[in-house]
């Protein structure tokens, strides 16, 4: 009994001093997370999307009533959008022509975006992050964003060797300078368990109810222009000097399997 | 316990984190998953009076820092201050613990587990109440499956029996 409690404890030590070096040695964390990730990368994408395949299967029977009124719904939106398409085709033409009339260069709009998938996510749901299968080898850095479809999903907050970890828009950790489209006015966007709010807008500012919150740009993190959601409902207006607006995220963040980095 | 069943127990803790990093936490269910590692956990402390559910707590605790963004003090108290609670109480006022009193622990257990983790990320809202208890609910019933499994895998199989 004696000999079995000594090796017991010989094994707890040893856990504990490998726990206490990753846990407080920063380094080492950094190493140690870098070189699991790289040899775990396709368990994990396979276990992952394993589990989204299923979670897919069993929203699809939860949504089977709802699937009739969604198909009108969307085909109305189609519609709208062809619309939308064509004026905005008329616009950049005639954008191009002006531009081109006062001399300006014609930048490059395409921007270099890096596919990466998904292989991990925090076991704590809330927590909001997950870590994808690229990273320093490819170029990708802190603080980079990340889209989907277009709509921006997070931002990278750690970088490995060959994965990186992004904090996503509705995480509590995560603030993203963002404005709403038409007023221009600016404010911080925040994450949490209650949803996606864009703070600190100046209380005279007025939105409408739908407008597109974009990102504005401003410390040079991100660049301006990247779409995050739709404005919602005024929350607050606080002390009276800002109010707070409730956002609502254009993508579905918990079904994404593929994402973009915007290099 | 032999050096197999520990060595046993950390692969186990390490394939159980892969799983809850990388398959369960897609399946999100009105903003909770569920934590394998942590119903297995529960199960094992609940059950073992010979303390080698240690093993296998210290080893999530290392996969977790690892996995997790997570503080270490916050994952020491919800892998090892859980258990080793619930533990002492099993030896102490349950001589001999029963299916039907297990659930009582696993909604103590999920239930002290999501807390903690309200508490530190200061998300004491009407949502995060809501997850509570989506949490709690989803949690004890993966934790009593374990349970049943474990009764059963123990009256048919046994790990020290193995000998390599």
């Amino acid at each position: 009994m004696k000999k079995h409690t000594n090796k017991l404890t010989i094994y707890l030590v040893i856990l504990a001093l490998l726990i206490v070096s990753v846990g407080l040695v920063p380094k080492i964390r950094l190493n140690t997370r870098s070189y699991i990730y790289d040899h775990t990368s396709n368990m994990s994408a396979s276990f992952s999307h394993f589990g989204t395949s299923i979670r897919e299967k069993l929203s699809f029977f939860a949504r089977i009533g709802r699937l009739k009124t969604e198909n009108e719904r969307l085909a109305d939106l189609l519609n709208q959008f062809q619309v939308d398409s064509s004026r905005i085709s008329e616009l950049e033409n005639e954008n191009t022509l002006l531009k081109q009339e006062l001399g300006f260069f014609q930048q490059d709009q395409q921007e270099a975006l890096v596919p990466a998938k998904i292989i991990q996510r925090e076991a704590v749901s809330f927590l909001d992050n997950f870590v994808i299968d690229k990273g320093l080898a490819d170029g990708l850095v802190i603080n980079m964003a990340v889209v989907s479809h277009g709509v921006l999903v997070g931002q990278i907050s750690e970088v490995y060797e060959h994965a990186a970890k992004v904090t996503i828009v509705t995480s509590k950790d995560s603030i993203v300078q963002a404005m709403l489209q038409d007023s221009r006015a600016k404010g911080i966007l925040k994450g949490g368990l209650s949803g996606l709010f864009l703070e600190n807008i100046v209380s005279d500012a007025e939105f409408k109810d739908g407008e597109n919150i974009i990102t504005s740009g401003l410390g040079g993190e991100m660049k301006q222009g990247i779409l995050i959601g739709k404005a919602n409902k005024l929350k607050s207006s606080g002390t009276g000097i800002f109010k707070t607006i409730s956002v609502e995220p254009l993508v579905d963040l918990t079904k994404l399997e593929i994402v973009f980095i915007e290099k | 316990m032999n050096t197999f069943k520990k060595i046993m127990l950390i692969v186990v803790a390490l394939v159980t984190v892969l799983l809850d990093v990388s398959f369960f936490s897609s399946i999100e269910i009105y903003g909770a998953t569920i934590i394998l590692s942590l119903s297995i956990l529960l199960t094992m402390a609940i059950s073992d009076r010979s303390r080698d559910y240690l093993i296998y707590a210290f080893s999530l605790i290392l996969f977790f820092t690892i996995f997790s963004s997570l503080p270490l003090i916050v994952i020491a108290i919800e892998f090892l201050l859980l258990p080793a609670g619930l533990n002492y109480v099993m030896i102490k006022y349950f001589p001999k613990p029963r299916p039907v009193t297990s659930p009582i622990y696993y909604i103590f257990g999920t239930l002290f587990f999501e807390l903690v983790l309200l508490v530190y990320s200061k998300e004491f809202t009407e949502s995060g109440l809501l997850t509570l208890s989506y949490f709690v609910v989803i949690n004890s019933i993966v934790g009593v499956i374990c349970y049943i499994i474990q009764e059963k895998v123990k009256n048919d199989f046994k790990i020290e029996d193995i000998r390599i």
